[in-house]
């Protein structure tokens, strides 16, 4: 991953020949990558919660309203009222409350690590693909809970199709596509973050200060969309799994 | 037209038939059909990515120029689907990377 490039995590000693961790020394850096993160959110959830504490002392309307202008507090509320918004595209309202400390996680876990890679050194901790291995699995297991708790015959009944004597075919089938959708999130991000980490190294050996500045600006776009992709579909998905009963089946 | 599929088959039989031409000389054909097969595989992804790319942002294009007022209901669903088509670029970059790194 990191090909011709340097990166911070070279600095720590004994990184580079394996010693440290003991096995291939391009993919231990992700796990301290993936600590800052998490340092960064929940820094980023203790001011919220600073912030809500000093809201509620205030009287009045003053109570509700957010900041004239923008802060690190009004920017996390501009993407969680986003989160909330594409959820209830999809979900009715009982569900967008139940579901959305996965969604907005997700979301914004998927976001941070993603502009990791345009700090320059660091590396983008969804380049390796256990990272996204882990949260496709959690949003397997969402999808199919989901499904299964509420009406499990309807669910796998649904898996069969529409008619009973083409359903050991349609089964196989509903199966592959079952497994296939955290497989298509998990190759789908990294795939994303890898290849643009790798021509953004590529291109910056070519030609030093022209091509990373273009490159930095479609990495902060491609790294917004991604985490909102994989959020996006995590939420279609269990939309698709809710049981409907209108259902024409 | 005729010559360009008898082109394109010529082109492709040299291709497979290579290693054996290869292996009379005693020499490996097998790593270097690796690298190929890579090469190839992203080159038709990319082929096929391009013109689903080109076809959405045309599409996007038109509705937008004949009714503006669509302009921003259409935004989020055209960034939505050009990520889902980028994405089967991208799985044939794992699987080519992959390739690469069993030469």
């Amino acid at each position: 991953m990191i090909a011709a490039g340097f990166s911070w995590f070279h600095l720590i000693p004994q990184v580079d020949d394996g010693s440290l961790v003991g096995f291939d020394p391009s993919h231990s850096y992700v796990y301290v990558v993936t600590g800052f993160v998490c340092a960064m959110i929940l820094g980023f959830c203790v001011l919220g919660r600073i912030a809500l504490e000093r809201a509620k002392r205030r009287d009045g309307l003053e109570r509700y309203m957010t900041g004239n202008s923008m802060s690190f507090l009004v920017f996390g509320e501009l993407l969680t009222g986003f989160v909330k918004g594409f959820m209830g595209d999809m979900l009715d309202k009982e569900d967008v409350r139940r579901f959305f400390p996965l969604i907005s996680a997700i979301f914004f876990y998927i976001l941070c690590c993603n502009l990791c890679a345009i700090v320059p050194g660091m590396l983008p901790p969804t380049d390796y693909i256990n990272t996204n291995v882990g949260m496709a699995v959690i949003s397997f297991l969402a999808f199919n809970y989901v499904g299964l708790s509420r009406d499990p015959v309807g669910y796998v009944k649904h898996l069969m199709g529409p008619v009973i004597w083409m359903a050991p075919l349609l089964f196989v089938i509903e199966l592959i596509s079952l497994f296939v959708r955290p497989a298509s999130l998990t190759i789908r991000l990294t795939g994303n973050m890898f290849g643009d980490h790798q021509v953004f190294v590529i291109m910056s050996g070519m030609l030093d200060y022209v091509f990373p500045v273009a490159l930095m600006l479609l990495a902060c776009m491609v790294s917004t969309i991604q985490a909102f992709i994989f959020s996006l579909l995590t939420t279609i998905y269990i939309g698709l799994s809710v049981p409907h009963h209108d259902h024409a089946h | 037209m005729q010559k360009w599929i008898l082109t394109f088959t010529a082109m492709t039989a040299m291709v497979l038939f290579c290693p054996e031409a290869l292996a009379a000389d005693g020499e490996s054909g097998g790593t270097g059909m690796i690298g190929l097969g890579a090469g190839l595989a992203m080159g038709f992804a990319v082929l096929g990515g391009a013109l689903g790319q080109g076809m959405a942002a045309r599409a996007m294009y038109e509705s937008v120029s004949r009714n503006p007022g669509a302009a921003p209901l259409l935004n989020g669903p055209f960034y939505v689907g050009m990520a889902f088509i980028e994405s089967l670029v991208l799985f044939t970059l794992v699987i080519a990377y992959t390739l690469t790194q069993a030469l």
